[in-house]
């Protein structure tokens, strides 16, 4: 083969081999242009029954401290709902991964769909998180409804003087001790905006007794709730609420769980 | 005569038969086109010398700071003053701030004024490279193409703006080592051995690297002939071997004495602080132009399958390319090294692979218009990237140089000073006082310096351990660049000056900010 057919056959075939694969693949000696990188990268997220486990890359040469949380958003309008208390760390060595367990999402977090945006920080001496660029993740997540506390089935079945509110309720247990609890169910009546179309709350229309529980370390107790209640026609919200007690054996509020559907009353039912 | 040299003799004589161009012009034909070369050389590397100030680029605080300490003690300089607290050695060849120090004893003229003598050696490359090209191709289009090529390439004017000025000298040097290292093996005599000694010598005294680079290349070209003609090739190896250790043995006691003091092999084979600093194709297109890739396949094909190139000189080349392939990429193979310093080696390659491929073009107007179209698109290119990098490698200003005299009088002699990578080479001499200065990992060549330029990153970045290292090295003072860019980031430091409430700012201007730790 004559010099200038081999050196233009291959410049050919080089050139044709770099459009190739840099228009499958990226470029071909590493990024076009040197783009900006956080000191702390989130480099994967696991969402268990259990917590969220994050995993977070030190990319520089010097060992970082930092800190790193997580939101709950709306995968419809990107509104966080919930953002998780942060988790500081130091000591984190040079371009060395470590994994975090965060708690999961509280009770009161709707079941659903959600967008789990995990962030990280480096932390500056005396300077506010956050000030730098900070990295996060995003996995899209489910959140079931095994919420800890939750009313899985409510009815208001009419009866000749008002109605009998009927519910059947699921308590799961503290992971680390047995807890004492009580707790209560309440009737709020709502009323439909017919401008927005929400249904608004008004005042409450009944409130149950407290009902003690004791409950094991991840122990389910599902048990039935039944009630006479007098109720004007609307339309009504059931929530759960439910009191723990302290060290004192004072209770204090612990969560509250809202049925997710609508108990309707009708003129004739009283 | 040997067999390839009769080979290469027939080859010429036929060429020059085919060719009748190619008979060796009158020397005013071969040395009048240069001229308008050179002086492109000197404008377009110039420009770091005379648009600014003062020279850009940081480290010819220190080369210079070099030549000054020698002309003062009356021996090589060992310890850096200052620099790091002053714990730190020499990690340099002595050659190219020697050459600075002959230029002060000559001309009496400070060395730190001289620093825009180094485009003398820009000259001296671009006429390397001419006759390097010139000796391989015996055209005169292809050696003015090469010459062109390598003046127009961006990392000279890279090189230049951040004052690798060593590294600079010992390019420039390389070219006449290659010729010369040729000439001896094509006609063996003491005249040719001791002209290649001389060079060889004298480029290896002035830049490690770039011995490490030559070392390795001849080396490989030495194996490759030991296993082509074992025979023929000892009795040309041997006196070269023996003439280069004893006229070399300075240089080689230094480079021993250097390889100490860097642990270079632990570096070459364990460190990891390099990987930030692997080629990518942004770095590759603003240091050596896209167009560089054509030169280095087609071109490099072109050369090396160029008969009428003597077999020898070919492999020298491809030596060379290989060598450069290897730090370049030498992560592939378990190499550590700092990547991107390979890409100044390059464009020799390139400007030689263009000759030769331009050379393939047989119609005139072809030829010239791809040469043209290929020379402007470069051209612009270093244009364009000068002004750039010597803003972006500005650091000496009036008022830098101002706040440091400030500093300077307000300090006591013994008075820590903190400062980034940008101001740290020049304060050893302007400032006087034990600095600690902010070295990333990948920027420290010396391992002494680890440490220290370790506390000073995590003092102007806001580490945790920052106020410990304050305290445990007694940090009086901290300098800060008021403009970017600096390494560490001249805003996050500043952001973490002012959130301590141990640091007050105490001098300020467009430039330059100096913070004063208060007593605790």
């Amino acid at each position: 083969m004559r010099p200038f057919t081999a050196a233009v056959i291959t410049t050919a075939i080089l050139a044709a081999g770099i459009v190739v694969i840099t228009g499958v693949a990226g470029s071909l000696l590493g990024s076009r242009s040197a783009a900006p990188r956080p000191v702390l990268s989130v480099i994967e997220v696991i969402e268990t029954d259990r917590d969220v486990s994050i995993i977070v890359r030190n990319n520089e040469l010097y060992t970082a401290s930092g800190s790193l949380w997580y939101t709950l958003e709306s995968p419809t309008n990107g509104e966080v709902a919930y953002t998780a208390a942060p988790v500081t760390f130091s000591q984190l060595t040079p371009r060395s991964e470590r994994s975090f367990s965060l708690p999961r999402p509280p009770a009161e977090i709707d079941a659903g769909e959600w967008v789990l945006r995990a962030w990280a920080s480096e932390q500056i001496a005396n300077v506010e998180a956050g000030t730098f660029p900070l990295d996060s993740l995003t996995q899209r997540v489910t959140i079931a409804s095994d919420a800890a506390m939750e009313i899985t089935n409510a009815a208001l079945v009419p009866q000749p003087d008002g109605y009998t509110l009927q519910a059947d309720l699921r308590f799961v247990g503290d992971a680390q001790a047995e807890r004492a609890y009580r707790y209560t169910l309440s009737l709020a009546q709502v009323v439909r905006d017919e401008s927005s179309g929400l249904l608004l709350p008004q005042a409450r229309s009944y409130l149950s007794d407290f009902q003690a529980l004791q409950i094991g370390p991840n122990e389910v107790v599902s048990t039935d709730f039944s009630d006479a209640v007098t109720l004007p026609a609307g339309e009504f919200t059931l929530s759960l609420w439910v009191q723990l007690a302290n060290a004192d054996g004072v209770f204090e509020h612990y969560t509250q769980f809202t049925y997710g559907e609508i108990l309707q009353t009708d003129s004739s039912g009283s | 005569m040997t067999d390839d040299e009769s080979v290469h003799l027939r080859v010429r004589a036929q060429t020059s038969q085919q060719l009748p161009n190619r008979a060796l012009p009158p020397t005013y034909r071969l040395w009048l086109p240069l001229i308008p070369i050179l002086l492109a050389a000197l404008l377009l590397r110039g420009f770091s010398f005379f648009e600014r100030v003062y020279p850009t680029g940081a480290d010819y605080g220190h080369h210079l700071l070099y030549a000054e300490l020698f002309l003062t003690q009356g021996r090589l300089p060992t310890a850096v003053p200052f620099f790091q607290l002053g714990t730190t050695e020499w990690s340099v060849l002595p050659g190219g701030s020697l050459s600075y120090a002959l230029g002060e004893l000559f001309s009496g003229t400070p060395v730190f004024e001289l620093a825009a003598t180094t485009l003398i050696y820009s000259l001296i490359e671009t006429t390397g490279v001419y006759l390097l090209a010139w000796r391989l191709f015996r055209r005169l289009d292809a050696a003015l193409t090469a010459a062109l090529l390598i003046v127009l390439f961006p990392a000279g004017v890279d090189i230049v703006a951040w004052s690798g000025y060593p590294n600079l000298i010992a390019l420039a040097f390389i070219p006449f080592a290659l010729i010369a290292w040729l000439d001896y093996w094509h006609a063996p005599s003491w005249r040719s051995l001791l002209l290649t000694i001389v060079i060889v010598v004298g480029m290896m005294s002035v830049h490690h690297l770039s011995t490490l680079w030559m070392g390795l290349t001849f080396a490989l070209f030495a194996a490759l002939h030991l296993i082509l003609r074992p025979y023929s090739s000892l009795r040309k190896l041997i006196p070269l071997g023996v003439v280069g250790v004893i006229a070399g043995l300075p240089v080689v006691l230094q480079i021993l004495d250097l390889t100490a003091i860097t642990q270079a092999a632990g570096v070459l084979l364990s460190a990891d602080r390099f990987d930030d600093s692997r080629v990518t194709w942004s770095i590759w297109t603003q240091t050596a132009s896209a167009v560089s890739l054509v030169f280095i396949s087609g071109g490099v094909i072109a050369l090396l399958r160029h008969r009428v190139i003597p077999l020898s000189d070919r492999l020298m080349i491809l030596c060379y390319l290989v060598v450069c392939g290897l730090f370049a990429f030498g992560w592939i193979v378990g190499l550590r090294f700092y990547y991107l310093r390979a890409l100044f080696f390059f464009p020799l390659i390139f400007a030689l692979g263009a000759a030769a491929l331009f050379w393939l073009w047989r119609p005139l107007w072809l030829r010239s218009l791809v040469v043209v179209l290929v020379i402007t698109n470069i051209g612009f290119g270093s244009l364009l990237r000068t002004e750039e990098v010597n803003t972006y490698y500005t650091t000496l200003t009036p008022r830098v140089l101002e706040g440091v005299e400030w500093l300077r009088q307000y300090s006591e002699p013994g008075d820590v000073v903190v400062v980034g990578t940008f101001l740290g080479f020049q304060m050893s001499r302007l400032l006087n006082r034990p600095t600690l200065v902010a070295l990333t990992p990948e920027l420290v060549g010396n391992p002494q310096e680890l440490e220290t330029a370790a506390d000073a990153v995590a003092i102007l970045m806001g580490l945790e351990n920052m106020d410990a290292i304050i305290n445990e090295r007694d940090v009086r003072y901290i300098i800060v660049k008021a403009n970017a860019p600096d390494i560490p980031d001249a805003a996050r430091a500043q952001l973490v000056m002012d959130a301590n409430p141990r640091i007050r700012l105490l001098y300020r201007n467009r430039d330059l900010l100096i913070y004063e730790v208060l007593s605790s």
